[in-house]
């Protein structure tokens, strides 16, 4: 499933273009040493073939198991990846092949992994990548048949309500009685009076408004992300606390006194908790997503105290009518004494 | 006297061309909207007057009703009356339609309109359409993943705690009790024994939830998960219904949240603060991977089973190291759950039970989870799944 | 048969008139005692839903596992219900049997009014009623909700014209006979709706081709009514609801269940105001032979869907067999098995049961076992476990049943109301079929002793205007 768009890619173009450039490198033990040739640059969804070449000296070495990697950033975090593994052939070479799926490779690496425990120096080169790369993860669509589409809801739909529209008309053309009455029948009242007829025409309008109405809902649906695809879009809004400037009032103690105890540290923890420092600073201090570890990191009391009274970049600002001197002394020891424990 | 009679039929008959033009356009270009909106305008312009002019007629003759004895059907009946009008009524006639339509054409207008400055519905499809989907380096929109190793998950027996991730997901994204957006199930194994099975929202690419809703509130994004909007959201749970995997929630009461997350600004993405009578989910944390790091229940986890991973650069990281995704899902044969059903999840997984962390599959039982915040959450109340 | 002695059409129909005329003019205390116990029971309804709107749908028991309960399957019930007007007065009338007459009238009321209690019940199950419009603002066509919104609208639209439309002469009648009879709002009505009806060439013709067109087009839209309800189930992946025969099941309950509930109102009616020569044993019969053969379909549907999904057992399947035959849900499901689907065919087949009270037994079990049957699809297939949890647990609060009873209530009312403003019986369609049937016996007089005339309906004992 997952390599569904290494089919798409194009194969095998990079791999003819292979510029040898071998430059020796320089052996740490056993003057064991990797040469690669790799393409300068690639497209995405090539697939790559680097050749490396491991010899001792001027001998070719056979069987030794080398690793190519890339360096890629993901996540907030930078890695070697391994792209792939091969052992050498009787000639000392070993062909590493991969698909180019990064939008940048960074500096890559082809190192020697074994068999024998001995250091030898990776050889570090540069792959490029052109810019401008098509998508290779297609997910799959659902099946298309034409016609099978909101146009024939609509045509059907409105079929049923034309029909409904003849109705509520004959009943108007009740109402325009034209003639007098020409049966004899028990049914025509005696003496009957004209009534009106606006009632037809309501109820005709509705009919018809509402039809109009359907049919203006069923055409406004293409503009709605509509089916299983992916389409449209939606509020690309961060996370809403680190847009708040104006000072913090909301939470608080209901009752101040059950966070005025002997305990210094108990009552700076509670209050730690119901100030929600802790959406941000997360539990015990140790650091959130939004905003930085305080546990044990706090230091003056000062200095504290005046981040928590500005707010510094996007924390809100904390007023001593929200928050007393003294709460905030207390937040103060706990986050130190927090600290201590962890550490 | 015949060619006045000319003119007027042609002033009675506009009304029903206008009718047949209205129809035409419609049928013509049913899907460009101003085209539609003019096409309808016209066509219930037209309508309106046919309507107006009867209704002018009978009222006309409301008052003799010793009209000859009717012998023609009353269609063409109708033919005669509508040709026998004033010329200044049908002018008159012809005005009022046209001005009783302007309210049909501009409708979607004033609603988008309405929709757009009303702060309780904000988001209206303008507003949504704004997107700037998170891309690779070289602009190709990321497609995310999740690769979760449940040969790396003991559902925290080791770390003598409820399931970390999902305490971490209660606390980033304040989940109103007793929602666990991802939740870990101990299933049973072939042999006796149990695994666990940590389940986030799958984020299928065939969602069954998304084709179900009637006002688009949940909606697939082109990075390929799955959102929901709760600003939008009716609360009619066909989505819950839809859904196979049992992975979405609904706020029966006031959601127990801590009050700091009502200053939030709302975004499906995040789902803070949320709404009485809406649907959520798991959301993928893709506010976070912006913002340079990992969901929550990726971070959280102490035995990095959780990878976080984009299809599209065909890359994964638990946080700690970052490998191709599918070399990993390959060479631990990766599965999806219930990929009979054909949802296509984008949620995968590598099978196990905990062993590379020493867990002894016959010990069961995880501890339950706890929201930090319930007590500080005013007026709020919590319920039981 | 002596036409001489047949009482003349005059007198028959000046009795008729009279008859269909009580109820609007005289109104008893067990009436006032009734209408009072609506009342409360549906303000008690609005004061559980006043609760629910406060505190959220929290005050149900519905939750994440199970979460449609009561409401939508009473939604289900009341959309089933309203099949009654259908299949009675378009299909009846579309095939001209003629002994349809008397009960047209009370059939397209269930029709309209169970319609709109059932639509009520989607909003009351609604976790944001407030964002109702959403649904205009926002639809799209692509979701079954969506078909509902389209299907239910299109019905309450030509249910009401359906209703409407044959009224008119009878508003007419009612307009000339009740003037300064009844009060200045009734008066008003009747003038206003009879549309200056004066029974003119080109006013029977206008209203027989309304007639026409709409008998004719709400057949379908009944049928695709029921069926997009059935497909919001249809449409999801759940265990008991994937499948294909949900539509027909659907509309065969539905139609099953209306002629259930419109017997038991015609016998209500009937019994209320004396209509015993309109509304005669014949007419419960043939009802009752209808709804004899609906039984036998859903035995039939029944039997189709669980063989199908039963034999093969997928997954899941055997936690949904095992509930609904043997466990939790075993009692009441042998009851609407049996009880609501073999019992009224054994009732229809004995002449001894064949009685007004046999067709009423079996209508008031039929419909009972109907609403086990619509409350069982929802509940059940939620409480199928789809992950490794415990299966959910699910009985409706009394808030729940409150609204319920309030919206059973409403729908009481609406037809108590009804009865005193509107004709409910068809007086120009009975004086028709009456003349028609006159003028065929005294064509056939001779034909084998007039047992039964060709139009099917029975003459011989007592329908419609006795012998004097």
């Amino acid at each position: 499933m997952i390599r569904k768009g290494a089919v798409r890619g194009t194969t095998a173009v990079a791999a003819s273009v292979i510029v040898f450039a071998l430059l020796a490198g320089t052996a740490a033990a056993a003057d064991t040493s990797i040469a690669v040739g790799a393409p300068d640059s690639v497209a995405v969804g090539d697939r790559v073939a680097v050749k490396a070449v491991v010899t001792s000296g001027d001998a070719p070495v056979e069987g030794a198991i080398v690793e190519l990697t890339y360096q890629a950033s993901f996540g907030g975090i930078t890695r070697r990846v391994e792209l792939d593994r091969e052992s050498t052939d009787a000639n000392g070479v070993a062909l590493l092949e991969y698909e180019q799926r990064a939008a940048d490779n960074g500096e890559m690496r082809v190192a020697y992994l074994g068999p024998d425990d001995i250091d030898v120096e990776p050889f570090t080169f540069t792959i490029g990548v052109a810019p401008g790369g098509k998508p290779q993860y297609i997910p799959e669509a659902g099946v298309d048949i034409p016609g099978l589409n909101g146009i024939l809801v609509m045509i059907v739909i409105g079929l049923v309500w034309l029909l409904l529209a003849y109705a509520a008309i004959q009943l108007v053309l009740v109402g325009r009685r034209t003639s007098g009455p020409t049966t004899e029948s028990y049914l025509r009242g005696e003496g009957s009076e004209a009534g009106s007829a606006w009632l037809s025409m309501i109820l005709a309008m509705t009919v018809i408004i509402t039809a109009v109405g359907m049919m203006f809902v069923l055409s406004r649906n293409p503009l709605n992300q509509a089916e299983t695809g992916m389409t449209g879009g939606y509020n690309r809004t961060p996370i809403g606390y680190l847009e708040v400037e104006y000072p913090y009032l909301g939470p608080g103690l209901e009752d101040p006194s059950i966070a005025d105890t002997e305990d210094l540290l108990g009552d700076g923890r509670l209050i730690y908790f119901e100030y929600g420092c802790s959406g941000c600073h997360g539990v015990n201090g140790a650091g959130g997503v939004v905003a930085p570890e305080l546990a044990g990191k706090v230091g003056s009391i000062g200095g504290f105290a005046e981040d928590v009274r500005d707010g510094p970049r996007n924390m809100p600002s904390y007023e001593p009518v929200v928050l007393s001197d003294e709460d905030l002394a207390k937040i103060h020891a706990y986050l130190r004494e927090a600290g201590d424990k962890d550490g | 006297m015949a060619r006045t009679r000319r003119k007027r039929a042609k002033i009675v008959k506009a009304p029903r061309i206008m009718i047949a033009v209205g129809a035409a356009v419609v049928a013509a270009a049913p899907t460009v909207p101003s085209v539609l909106r003019v096409g309808s305008g016209v066509f219930a312009a037209g309508l309106l007057i046919t309507l107006l002019v009867a209704l002018r007629q009978s009222t006309n003759r409301a008052g003799s009703t010793d009209d000859e004895p009717g012998e023609h059907s009353a269609l063409v009946e109708t033919e005669i009356e509508i040709t026998g009008v004033e010329r200044r009524t049908a002018l008159k006639m012809l005005g009022l339609g046209a001005i009783g339509a302007v309210p049909l054409m501009a409708a979607p207008t004033v609603i988008d309109r309405f929709i757009a400055t009303n702060g309780e519905v904000s988001l209206s499809l303008e507003a949504r359409s704004q997107a700037d989907p998170a891309t690779a380096r070289d602009g190709r929109i990321r497609q995310w993943t999740m690769i979760i190793d449940l040969a790396n998950c003991d559902g925290c027996q080791s770390q003598g705690t409820p399931p970390q991730c999902t305490l971490a997901c209660i606390e980033g994204h304040y989940a109103p009790e007793p929602m666990e957006w991802i939740e870990v199930y101990e299933g049973e194994l072939a042999g006796g024994g149990t695994q666990f099975i940590p389940t986030p929202c799958q984020q299928c690419e065939n969602p069954p939830c998304v084709k179900v809703c009637p006002v688009g509130a949940t909606f697939s994004t082109p990075e390929g998960t799955v959102l929901i909007d709760q600003e939008r959201c009716i609360g009619c749970r066909i989505c819950m219904a839809a859904c196979p995997y049992d992975r979405r929630f609904f706020n029966w009461g006031n959601p127990p949240v801590p009050p700091e997350s009502l200053l939030a600004d709302y975004s499906p993405e995040t789902q803070v603060p949320g709404a009485r009578g809406t649907v959520f989910k798991c959301d993928f944390c893709p506010e976070m991977v912006r913002a340079g790091t990992l969901p929550f229940c990726v971070q959280a986890c102490p035995n990095d089973a959780i990878w976080y991973g984009d299809l599209e650069e065909d890359i994964a990281t638990n946080g700690r190291s970052i490998v191709r995704a599918s070399g990993l899902l390959t060479a631990n044969d990766g599965y999806r759950l219930k990929e009979n059903l054909g949802t296509k999840p984008r949620v995968y997984y590598l099978p196990g039970h905990g062993e590379l962390v020493g867990r002894d599959p016959y010990t069961t039982g995880r501890m339950d989870t706890e929201w930090p915040w319930v007590e500080r959450a005013e007026g709020a109340a919590t319920w039981t799944r | 048969m002596d036409p001489m002695k047949v009482e003349s059409t005059h007198d028959w129909t000046e009795r008729l008139i009279r008859d269909t005329t009580r109820p609007v003019l005289k109104t008893t205390p067990i009436y006032w005692i009734w209408l009072a116990f609506l009342v409360i029971v549906f303000g008690w309804g609005l004061y559980a839903y006043s609760l629910q709107l406060r505190e959220g749908l929290l005050v149900t028991a519905m939750r994440d596992r199970i979460s449609w309960g009561l409401y939508i399957s009473a939604f289900v019930f009341f959309i089933g219900i309203s099949h009654a007007g259908t299949l009675i007065s378009a299909i009846l009338r579309a095939s001209k049997a003629k002994w349809r007459a008397p009960v047209t009238r009370m059939a397209e009321f269930i029709t309209a009014v169970a319609l709109i209690t059932g639509a009520m019940f989607v909003v009351i199950d609604l976790g944001r009623p407030d964002r109702f419009f959403n649904v205009y603002v926002f639809g799209r066509w692509q979701s079954p909700i969506m078909w509902d919104v389209m299907a239910i609208t299109t019905y309450l639209v030509a249910s009401i014209l359906y209703l409407y439309t044959p009224m008119i002469p009878d508003l007419a009648l009612f307009r000339d006979r009740l003037k300064n009879k009844v009060g200045f709002f009734r008066e008003w009505i009747y003038e206003t709706a009879a549309l200056d009806w004066l029974g003119t060439s080109d006013q029977k013709h206008a209203l027989g081709r309304g007639i026409t067109v709409l008998m004719i087009i709400i057949i379908p839209i009944a049928v695709s009514v029921h069926t997009v309800v059935s497909w919001i189930f249809g449409m999801t992946l759940r265990v008991g609801w994937n499948t294909s025969i949900f539509g027909v099941l659907f509309v065969a309950g539905a139609i099953f269940s209306g002629i259930a509930t419109l017997v038991i109102v015609m016998a209500i009616l009937r019994k209320a105001f004396h209509w015993e020569e309109y509304i005669t044993e014949l007419h419960f019969r043939y009802l009752g032979y209808l709804l004899a053969i609906f039984a036998v379909i859903m035995v039939y549907f029944n039997v189709s869907e669980f063989l199908t999904v039963g034999f093969k057992l997928e997954e899941g399947e055997e936690f949904a067999f095992r509930q609904l035959f043997l466990e939790d849900f075993a009692g009441p499901f042998w009851f609407y098995i049996v009880l609501g689907l073999v019992v009224p065919v054994l009732i229809m087949v004995f002449p001894k049961t064949r009685s007004i009270p046999g067709v009423i037994t079996a209508a008031v079990l039929v419909d009972l076992a109907m609403f086990i049957e619509r409350y069982f699809i929802v509940v059940t297939g939620l409480r199928v476990p789809l992950m490794p949890y415990e299966p959910a647990d699910y009985f409706p609060t009394w808030q729940e049943w409150s609204i319920f009873a309030a919206g059973l209530a409403f729908f009481a009312l609406m037809i108590t109301i009804a009865v005193k403003v509107f004709p409910m019986l068809a007086v120009w369609e009975m004086v028709e079929e009456r003349e028609d049937r006159l003028a065929n016996h005294l064509g056939k007089e001779l034909v084998a002793n007039g047992s039964l005339d060709a139009a099917g309906s029975a003459h011989n004992s007592e329908p419609t205007g006795g012998v004097p």
